[in-house]
């Protein structure tokens, strides 16, 4: 577009005025020749005359028509480039995050996710457009100017909570015109993380400080007034003991609990047989059951139920809920095991839920995309059972329902949390049945491994 | 002159012509002066609420960055009017460019205005005054945002709807403005402050009404039809 338009009229008008005047200047040349009132030296100047409004004319054409071209603009790219730009454009559908590729100012392509954040109807169009958001709009041209890396935080809606965070990537330094990557991260998600992260690291200081603030007091009591009271040192000796296995205890699920989340992201890959596992895991308890006087019911299927799995992780799931059962279980009362196999993962869910009247039942994990067969594993006792109101909150870690009610029942409140963890690792699922008063019922489910036939 | 037509160009090949480059690049200019006052207006209001004097102050001087942008417009709308002499829908986009550049800048005065008033309000001593102010926000940036995207889009739909949900924010605002003025009536010492919290609240109103005629512009742009006056006649 020519800087000024006000000349580029007169340009215009300069035209018009020139074609109007050879118009009538060859009409007059026209018909002074016909009545022969013209010498050639006069027609010779006339003639002369119209060829140079003629070039005027055209003169005045070429500049409008060049100031067109100068903005016109034709970016050609060589095929291979093309084909490079569509791979990277592939690359960005590939990511969950929000993601675009700008040209100088230009996007050439965003993808799913970057363009419900800003809610564009096309992955491209020119940057300010389309996104809008000033603060990022400077970041963008600084990192275009200086051909280096920024981070921008913004906030794509305007709403306190809800920060973005965009890193900006020049992608190759030397190209011309720039092109730059832009990666968005919801930085809510992340905060989220960071604050359950300190949470447990103040949960688990606060539930390691409790057990040592008993047993330095009761120390302290011994070296102090009940320093030759030796009566009652048996007495501070057992407390101290109970702590410091507690103590243990929990170091021991803390440990279990950070293994288990380093290798979450591996799938497990051995195969194993869940009936062998329980009934080892049954066998393994009996001791405690006949210190209670619980009957241990073992399950009806002895066939083996082949999953994918972790050896270790299994035997604690097992040991874990069997564990809880007996804890919770009153003396004299059965644990019934039971043992099946499913069609696929929602299947075993309704093969686990009896759907008891007047009971409540709470799936604490389920993974979505479970395909093929699952075996499934059901531990009901007759305990005291769950309240409904407080059933989303187990596997949350140091949740412990008694606690609350200030029963005597010793446990750290991580047992359930491993399990939880160990179901989400082995892609598989786990929920309860409770009815206050009756007793509670567990059941995990896993995928079945492929077997060759 | 040869008419020049508004193509679609397809995306392959980057061939643009002039015209449909100039029209894209004031869309872009109008867009970027929507993106400024959007978080103009938030950003006073959010600095009312908090009390910080000292970014308001900032927030006052983006105002010449707008009013920059909306003479830039101005111009090249002028020059694309006298060189290309467009018709129909281009003839409609650049006028309604005109005036949505227009109402934009005047939504970045309405803003600034709001950060002027952050330093009178910061002493108030009676915070629960200002929480309208937030919920005000919300609603009006909510309809800001609505009505750029329904321009960057050409959605004449999404414009009849923010033009639609304008009584929301003058509910809002009337609703408000009763409590403050109960505030005020109950403690005379308020009443300064009340003042300036009403004026906040009448620009954001004001803000609002601009917003629905955006809202205008874009379904005249995309249409060719006006969208009728009567239903908001009587709301004033
Ligand atoms: N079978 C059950 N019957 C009744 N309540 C149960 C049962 N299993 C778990 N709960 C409740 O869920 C809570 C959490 O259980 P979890 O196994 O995580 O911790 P815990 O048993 O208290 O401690 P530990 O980590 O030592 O196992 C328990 O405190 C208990 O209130
Ligand atoms: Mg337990």
């Amino acid at each position: 577009m020519p800087k000024q338009p006000f000349k580029a009229l007169l340009l215009q008008q300069l035209r018009r005025d020139v074609a109007m005047l050879t118009g009538i200047f060859t009409v007059l040349l026209i018909w002074l020749a016909l009545i022969g009132e013209l010498r050639w030296t006069q027609s010779f100047w006339i003639s002369l005359f119209l060829i140079a409004m003629a070039i005027i004319y055209t003169i005045s054409r070429a500049a409008r028509i060049s100031a067109t071209r100068n903005v016109s603009q034709t970016i050609s790219l060589s095929e291979v480039e093309r084909t490079r730009r569509r791979a990277q454009q592939q690359v960005l559908d590939g990511f969950s995050q929000p993601a675009l590729i700008l040209t100088h100012d230009r996007i050439e392509y965003s993808n799913k996710a970057a363009m419900k954040l800003f809610n564009l109807p096309r992955p491209k169009g020119l940057s300010s457009a389309s996104l809008r958001h000033p603060a990022l709009l400077n970041t963008i041209a600084k990192a275009l100017a200086s051909r280096q890396a920024m981070v921008c935080e913004f906030n794509p809606a305007y709403r306190t909570d809800e920060p973005w965070l965009a890193e900006l990537v020049v992608l190759d330094t030397t190209e011309v015109p720039a092109r730059l990557l832009i990666s968005l991260f919801d930085q809510k998600s992340v905060r989220l993380a960071s604050s359950a992260r300190s949470d447990f690291l103040a949960n688990a200081s606060h539930e390691l400080r409790t057990p040592l603030t008993s047993i330095s007091g009761f120390i302290e009591t011994m070296k102090g007034p009940a320093r030759h009271d030796l009566k009652a040192w048996p007495r501070f000796i057992d407390i101290i003991d109970q702590q410091v296995s507690h103590m243990r205890a929990l170091v021991k699920d803390l440990l279990s609990l950070s293994r288990i989340e380093l290798a979450e992201h591996m799938a497990p890959t051995t195969q194993i047989d869940l009936t062998a596992y329980t009934l080892e895991a049954i066998k393994s308890l009996i001791p405690q059951a006949k210190a209670r006087q619980v009957r241990l019911k073992p399950p009806d299927q002895t066939s083996p139920l082949i999953i994918r799995a972790d050896p270790d992780e299994v035997k604690q799931v097992i040991v874990n809920l069997l564990g809880n059962a007996l804890k919770y279980s009153p003396e004299g009362s059965v644990i019934k095991i039971e043992l099946g196999q499913a069609t696929s993962a929602s299947e075993a869910e309704a093969a686990c839920s009896r759907r008891k009247t007047g009971a409540g039942r709470h799936t604490i994990i389920r993974h979505e995309k479970m395909a093929g067969p699952a075996a499934w594993l059901r531990i009901k006792d007759k305990g005291p059972g769950i309240e409904e109101d407080i059933l989303p909150r187990l596997g949350e870690r140091f949740f412990r329902a008694d606690a609350s009610r200030g029963g005597p029942i010793e446990g750290t409140g991580l047992g359930l949390a491993i399990v939880k963890h160990i179901m989400a690792h082995h892609k598989g699922g786990i929920a309860v049945e409770t009815r206050p008063g009756s007793g509670t019922a567990f059941s995990v489910w896993f995928p079945c491994a492929k077997q060759k036939l | 002159m040869a008419s020049i037509q508004y193509t679609e160009q397809s995306m392959n090949d980057h061939i643009v012509t002039a015209f449909s480059q100039e029209l894209e690049q004031l869309f872009a200019n109008i867009l970027r002066m929507g993106g400024l006052v959007e978080a103009m207006t938030n950003d006073a209001c959010e600095a009312i609420v908090i009390g910080d004097v000292e970014n308001a102050n900032r927030i006052r001087l983006r105002d010449t960055q707008v009013n920059q942008l909306d003479a830039e417009n101005e111009k090249m709308i002028t020059e694309i009017i006298a060189l290309r002499q467009p018709l129909a829908r281009d003839l409609r986009s650049v006028l309604s460019a005109l005036k949505t550049s227009n109402e934009l800048e005047r939504i970045g005065d309405l803003a600034k205005n709001i950060a002027k008033r952050a330093k009178p309000v910061a002493k108030t001593n009676r915070p629960s005054l200002l929480k309208g102010i937030s919920e005000l926000n919300s609603a009006v940036i909510g309809q800001l945002s609505g009505v750029l995207d329904a321009y960057r889009n050409q959605d004449a739909e999404q414009a009849i709807r923010i033009w639609d949900q304008d009584d929301k924010i003058d509910k809002i605002y009337t609703a408000y403005c009763k409590d403050v003025l109960s505030e005020m009536k109950a403690h005379p010492d308020l009443i300064s402050d009340g003042m300036h919290i009403l004026f906040i609240a009448k620009n954001l109103e004001r803000i609002g009404d601009l917003v629905t005629n955006i809202a205008e512009f874009i379904y005249f742009l995309v249409t060719g039809n006006y969208l009728t006056l009567t239903e908001r006649l009587d709301i004033d």
